[in-house]
């Protein structure tokens, strides 16, 4: 985690409103670890959050752009369900009827607000600047913007 | 290729952005020069992004009538822009996802107190605290009232009328909450089963990022008649909620990006960017979309009456002010698509407006407003930052003629949350304003940075826009004592 709470791998872009996210990584599976980590980091200090819980997450997508905001929004939706939040995240991605399957397992613990330093919430994954592509250097590069 | 965007002055505060390309009416924007210059500013760094690009794109939908317009708080948003209106006709128009976005029926209650500002004074330090302590606020809080799958669903056919029913607040005051606390057409059927789990505990929660909850003084009365019919007079104190419909919204938006993006196709309609996926209105998915809206809107109303209801137990607790004589003025949403009829081109047309960071601001004589209001039009509220003025406007002839009726809802922001939080402190923050009287209780440090006073354009310059424009006129100036940041 760097000076301005980005998470290694994560450059938050800027958007007036909203927030960017830029995740980058040597493979799609981690970048899109990467950007789940981009996502937490707003709403919670990610180093004070403890792996002593988890969540398993199976999402689909026609593309890859699609799935990164079923993952995303997937784990929201996992935060509110479960009470828990997340800091650390493991990704599968394989071909699955109609595009790509994601398996992933998300950990973290139950919220703590004297532990975790509270961010903000993030309200929804948007379509807005969204792309999940391979830079020349071969590493992926996993972006788009949420609402907070 | 993008259509290139041109910007030409047509009055003090009126710009237009003339049809082009596969524009189907010319985009308009109210606003003075200094927003013009941010809005170009941002289109040189990332066209896609900008505000002025959301004005084009969502002038090319299917059956916007008019313009694509933006008021004078215009900002980046996605799909519309903040402080967008578009207004679709119903045969041909369509709804639109991204013209409402996640947090549907955001909106800000205003209560007003028995107390002045010298009365309030020397309670107010125990009054922020025991609000900071009885609003459930800030990431992950949990309301006070859980509800069953059932009873959700009542909320989203009852609204705040529900939640009346189980002891928040009282039934007169319904009247002045924007349609009656009860938006038409809802179904719950609509709604997915996951929106309303993760709304299980969020009833009554105040959320966090801008939303707040201010106790604010009136420091100048600006239009007598107006203030007057609201009950507002000078030195008197009120509080405003801005909260909106919570993960419940959250859960609709996401669910009907995708829903709403095969429709897109279904019908053919090329949308420039997924957030601006549609379906013609009366379609099925129209149809069913706008009934998840209206519930969405019922929740919104639902947890703004509790979080009102709450605020009451405080001041009666801490100030003796008795709950009756703490009265709503107004409840107004500003994300929502409605069927409203508008006079166009000397014809009453039904009309779907979406405004999104945008409130209605019905001029007088509207059915829609309360009895009360009708004379001088309902009241709309405009958030200020925690450091600054917020205002209560109201509607005119002639912003019904120009924006079919609609308002600003804040100061917009200025500063991207990762500039603000660079150039802000959370803690620096909040003793500066102590130092200026201003009292901030929050539960997030870096919230408070990312929502600086310096983060966002001056309330003034963007109030003197709209009333130069003629769409909205100042009825009222408050001053921020207390600030509750989610």
């Amino acid at each position: 985690m760097n000076v301005r709470g980005e998470p290694t791998g994560v450059e938050y872009l800027d958007h007036t409103a909203d927030v960017g996210i830029r995740a980058c990584g040597s493979s799609v599976e981690a970048s899109f670890e990467r950007a789940a980590a981009g996502l937490f980091a707003l709403m919670v200090r990610l180093d004070a959050v403890k792996a002593t819980a988890s969540r398993a997450v199976v999402c689909r997508g026609e593309t890859l752009d699609d799935l990164l905001v079923e993952w995303l929004s997937e784990l929201l939706a996992q935060k509110d369900l479960s009470g828990l939040v997340f800091g650390r995240f493991e990704v599968e991605i394989g071909r699955g009827r109609d595009g790509h399957e994601l398996r992933g397992i998300a950990r973290g613990e139950a919220l703590d607000p004297s532990r975790h330093a509270l961010g903000i919430e993030v309200k929804g994954i948007s379509y807005l600047g969204l792309s999940v592509s391979r830079a020349e250097d071969g590493a992926w590069i996993a972006e788009c913007v949420v609402d907070v | 290729m993008a259509t290139s965007l041109t910007l030409e002055r047509v009055a003090s505060s009126e710009w237009l952005v003339p049809q082009s390309g596969g524009m189907r009416v010319p985009g308009r924007i109210f606003a003075d020069e200094e927003t013009i210059a941010q809005l170009e500013a941002e289109v040189a760094v990332r066209d896609g992004w900008s505000a002025l690009r959301q004005v084009v794109n969502v002038a090319g939908l299917p059956g916007i009538v008019g313009a694509s317009l933006a008021l004078p708080d215009v900002h980046p948003g996605y799909g519309f822009p903040i402080g967008g209106v578009g207004a679709f006709d119903i045969e041909q128009g369509v709804a639109v996802v991204g013209g409402v976005g996640f947090d549907i029926n955001c909106g800000v209650r205003m209560l007003a107190t028995p107390l002045s500002r010298e009365e309030i004074e020397p309670d107010l330090e125990r009054l922020g605290e025991d609000l900071y302590d009885t609003v459930p606020a800030g990431l992950g809080s949990k309301g006070k009232l859980r509800l069953s799958i059932a009873e959700i669903d009542r909320v989203l056919y009852e609204g705040a009328a529900y939640v009346v029913e189980r002891g928040f607040g009282s039934v007169e005051e319904l009247a002045f909450v924007e349609e009656g606390g009860r938006m038409e057409g809802s179904d719950a059927g609509a709604v997915s089963e996951r929106a309303k789990q993760r709304q299980f505990g969020q009833v009554g929660t105040l959320g966090s990022g801008n939303h707040y909850l201010e106790v604010q003084c009136v420091e100048k009365v600006l239009d007598d008649e107006a203030a007057a019919a609201y009950g507002l007079e000078l030195g008197q104190v009120v509080v405003s909620i801005h909260t909106g419909s919570r993960a419940l919204g959250h859960q609709i938006g996401q669910d009907y990006l995708k829903e709403m993006a095969t429709a897109s196709t279904k019908y053919g309609i090329p949308v420039p960017e997924r957030e601006l996926v549609c379906a013609p209105i009366e379609s099925p998915e129209g149809k069913r979309y706008l009934s998840a809206v209206a519930c969405g809107s019922n929740c919104a109303f639902a947890n703004r009456q509790v979080i009102a209801h709450l605020v009451r137990l405080s001041l009666a607790r801490v100030c003796g002010a008795a709950e009756a004589d703490v009265r709503t003025i107004y409840d107004i949403g500003h994300n929502n698509a409605k069927i409203e009829e508008h006079v166009v081109e000397g014809k009453t047309r039904r009309l779907l407006v979406h405004r999104k960071g945008a409130t209605r601001a019905f001029g007088p004589g509207r059915p829609e407003s309360p009895e009360a209001y009708r004379d001088a039009g309902h009241p709309t509220f405009v958030g200020g930052t925690m450091g600054t003025a917020s205002y209560v406007m109201r509607g005119t002839e002639v912003g019904m003629k120009r924006v079919f009726g609609s308002g600003i809802h804040g100061a917009g922001r200025a500063l991207s949350r990762k500039k603000a939080a660079k150039r802000f402190w959370g803690e620096t923050v909040i003793s500066d304003l102590a130092s200026s009287g201003i009292r901030v209780w929050a539960h997030s440090q870096r919230g408070v940075a990312e929502e600086a006073p310096g983060a966002y354009k001056d309330v003034e310059q963007v109030v003197a826009a709209a009333e130069a424009a003629g769409i909205n006129r100042a009825v009222v100036r408050l001053h921020p004592m207390a600030v509750v940041k989610g």
